[in-house]
């Protein structure tokens, strides 16, 4: 599954200007596939170079029904979250800000809509909310301060202004933690 | 790699041919007027500088005024109110459209003022204002586009019936002037807008139309006009630019006048935008600044773009023509063949008719087809317009009257998305740069001295403006055609159980891949079973049995796909993921895949049920 989605590299003078085309890929694949992809992603869009993109694994069970029913996967250990925020459009500036105070390095914006209510105007409408879907790679011990930077500077809190989860995310690469320009956002994303 | 430098690169894979064809045969041809090719390097600077910036202000002011401007007519109770507004946004975006009136005035003489200009720029106005008022009630209430294209070009070709020679390739001249570069971006912009806040399973399809609808609302005044003042032209009138000579004092020239016209073209738009924003939208100051050093940039890249096509491209462009057929009768058309696709590549609002393509069907349908498509079409108009030329005696309904027929017939058989890309492409097509560029070259190979110069240069318009319709709705049918076909999914044994306990993780994130149009199924099945709000991603699939390779131009087709996803407490899930495959419409076509993710969500926002958090 292939979302287009865009990149912040980082704010300066021209907002616009550093804004980048991305896609994001979503390829369910099994323990071992996962860590040949990494490997081969890597070396192939040379993750370890800035703005080159991320992978990055989140543990997932395909739902079969019946047998197995109810159980989550048990987590291998975390070493990083993927923070979801579902922003209204428009908001994700804002919100990618916020998390860039708390520590974030950057972020990737997938455009998407909230599911649709009815609503009566002339001509019978199922609005659906454009909303901005907003991934953050962390660590596990940014997660925490960022999360609530987020939260609290959005005002999530009120109805209708959005929701943030996290999802557990168990292996990387392409992470430039260190670097001192932070890296561009996902290009790639491997669930596992 | 940021938006301005992708722009330029993208700006610069479109120049290039155009320059190189360009240069290749001013190198060969005999005896170019001297400064000619000088000045046409300086204006491929221009050309390229100007272009890049427009693109950028476009996507960074007119998207986003379109998309407001679409909101606001779509979340109004009273039809009144939406047919004001539609009219009002087609009516401003061309009255003041760079070049419309210079030409008004140059066709009141060339009618001996039974056109005047004001006459014929405001009754083209209106008729693009109406049919875009008609448009945006057509998208809203979901009618057939083909219909309602088949309604407007039956009544075109009814009234060219009824009016002199001479005045149906008139028509289609001033209709592409109108448009010019503003416009068609504008109207792209409104029905993305319009049809994104409709949404629903026809959006994409929805998303397309408005420009070809305008076009025709160009078309019609001028011919009703012609029908009911019985106008003829005068046989001497030339609509071809004159030649100027030296290699900086044209564009000197040209500078006045073209300065005027650009700084007014977005003065209307703009201040309506402005007026919206005070009364209603209240945008941030953020997002305010934005839009407004959109429109500089779009300005300034407009005035540069035009400097360089009416300085330098066109003289050259008509030198050209005249030095190849004064090598063989049927040079130019062979040329011809290869010079319009190269100079449609060009054209400005190819490139957002071809980005807002990709936007509005995430990538299901490549740019690169349409773009070659269309291409393909421009070409071979061009040719035809040369060959009627170099023989009189083949006339322009041989090819019009057939071609309409054929576009109508296809127009039911054509995979419904692409019904509305090409009625745009035929909009775009005589677009500011390619209906110049071609009347250039047309009118330069067809000489001076013919008699038959009217009908013969301006002619290649009405063609530009239905052969791409013809050639991408052919691309369409074939496409509905070869359309992969996603296999039943096998139901597969449920894996081994996970040896595993629960992990402790307070919510779940259930993402559920379905085709493309039933997210709206996932989520009503997914509230049934207790979900309270979903978000739902459009994507592709890159799955490798559901992908169909073109043969011709190496491309990848893959099937459309939606990701719902919600997050809903732990607990909760069992029920809702058991829920999604149990539904028979979902199981029998959805193609489902249902994943599922411990996440840990920010508890207060979900505490209160029932309200969701996309109210």
């Amino acid at each position: 599954m292939i979302l287009l989605g865009e990149g912040t590299v980082g704010f300066g003078l021209f907002d616009r200007l550093r804004e980048t085309r991305r896609e994001v890929l979503l390829i369910p694949a099994s323990d071992t596939l996962s860590h040949t992809l990494h490997t081969t992603l890597s070396a192939a869009f040379r993750f370890t170079e800035r703005n080159r993109g991320v992978a990055f694994t989140v543990p997932f069970d395909r739902w079969q029904g019946g047998a197995g029913e109810g159980s989550l996967p048990a987590l291998p250990p975390v070493t990083h979250h993927c923070l979801v925020a579902v922003v209204n459009k428009g908001r994700s500036r804002a919100c990618i800000r916020a998390a860039r105070a708390a520590g974030a390095t950057g972020g990737t914006v997938v455009h998407g809509w909230g599911a649709g209510i009815p609503v009566n105007f002339y001509v019978p409408l199922i609005i659906e909310p454009q909303k901005d879907v907003v991934l953050i790679i962390t660590a596990c011990e940014h997660t925490e301060a960022i999360k609530h930077r987020i939260f609290a500077e959005l005002d999530l809190g009120r109805v209708g202004q959005g929701i943030l989860f996290t999802l557990p995310v168990t292996q990387t690469s392409g992470l430039l933690e260190s670097a001192v320009c932070p890296p561009a956002a996902a290009e790639s994303e491997v669930l596992s | 790699m940021s938006l301005l430098l992708q722009k330029v690169k993208s700006v610069l894979r479109a120049l290039l041919p155009l320059l190189a064809l360009v240069l290749l045969l001013a190198l060969t041809a005999p005896e170019l007027p001297g400064g000619l090719l000088a000045r046409f390097l300086l204006s491929c600077l221009a050309l390229l500088v100007g272009l890049s910036l427009f693109l950028w202000g476009l996507s960074l002011a007119i998207h986003p005024m379109g998309e407001q401007l679409a909101r606001e007519s779509a979340a109004s109770t009273s039809p009144v109110k939406i047919a004001l507004l539609g009219f009002l946004l087609g009516f401003l975006s061309t009255v003041v459209q760079p070049g419309l009136w210079p030409l008004g005035t140059q066709i009141g003489q060339a009618t001996g003022g039974v056109l005047s200009a004001p006459l014929l720029v405001l009754s083209v106005s209106a008729g693009v204002g109406v049919m875009v008022a008609l448009s945006v009630f057509r998208l809203l209430r979901d009618r057939s586009l083909s219909f309602f294209l088949l309604l407007t070009f039956g009544v075109m070709l009814l009234l060219s019936r009824f009016v002199k020679e001479g005045v149906l390739a008139l028509a289609f001249r001033t209709a592409g002037t109108a448009l010019g570069a503003l416009t068609p971006p504008f109207l792209l912009a409104l029905a993305l807008g319009l049809a994104q806040a409709k949404g629903g399973r026809s959006a994409e399809k929805n998303a397309f139309g408005m420009v070809g609808a305008a076009l025709a609302g160009a078309v019609l005044p001028v011919l009703l006009l012609g029908m009911l003042t019985g106008v003829t032209l005068r046989p001497e009138a030339s609509l071809a630019p004159a030649l100027s000579e030296g290699v900086l004092r044209p564009f000197g020239a040209a500078l006045p006048s073209l300065s005027w016209q650009v700084a007014l073209a977005l003065l209307p738009l703009g201040g309506l935008f402005f007026l919206f924003n005070h009364l209603q939208f209240h945008l941030s100051r953020e997002r305010l600044a934005g839009i407004g050093k959109g429109l500089g940039l779009t300005v300034a890249g407009l005035w540069l773009f035009l400097l360089g096509v009416r300085a330098g491209l066109l003289d050259l462009l008509a030198a050209l023509g005249g030095a190849l057929s004064g090598i063989g009768p049927f040079l130019p058309v062979a040329v011809g063949l290869l010079l319009g696709p190269v100079i449609v590549r060009a054209e400005p609002a190819v490139h957002v008719l071809g980005e807002q393509i990709e936007q509005a069907t995430s990538g299901h349908i490549p740019q690169r087809l349409v773009r070659a498509t269309l291409a393909a079409g421009v070409g071979l108009s061009l040719a035809l317009a040369l060959l009627r030329v170099a023989v009189p005696e083949v006339r322009l309904w041989y090819f019009l009257l057939p071609g309409v027929a054929l576009a109508v017939w296809l127009s039911f058989r054509a995979d419904p998305i692409f019904v509305g890309i090409a009625y745009d492409a035929g909009g775009v097509a005589v677009g500011p740069l390619t209906a110049a560029a071609l009347l250039a070259f047309v009118g330069g190979a067809a000489g001076q001295s013919s008699s038959l110069l009217w009908q013969d240069t301006v002619g290649v318009l009405a063609l530009t403006a239905l052969l791409p319709v013809l050639s991408l709705m052919a691309v369409g049918t074939a496409w509905r055609r070869g359309r992969p076909v996603p296999p039943p999914t096998p139901r597969r044994a449920p894996a081994p159980a996970a040896a595993t306990e629960p992990s402790a993780a307070e919510h779940v994130c259930l993402a559920v891949a379905v085709r493309s149009g039933l997210a709206d199924r996932v989520v009503s099945v997914a509230r049934g079973a207790g979900a309270v709000g979903a978000t739902i991603l459009r994507g592709r699939g890159g799955s490798e049995q559901e992908t169909v390779r073109l043969p011709l131009l190496h491309l990848e087709l893959h099937p459309k796909k939606e990701l719902v996803l919600f997050v809903v407490p732990a607990g909760a899930h069992a029920a809702i993921a058991d829920s999604l495959p149990a539904d028979p419409i979902l199981a029998a076509e959805g193609g489902l895949a249902v994943f599922l993710v411990p996440a840990e969500a920010m508890a207060q926002t979900l505490a209160a049920p029932p309200v969701s958090d996309h109210s």
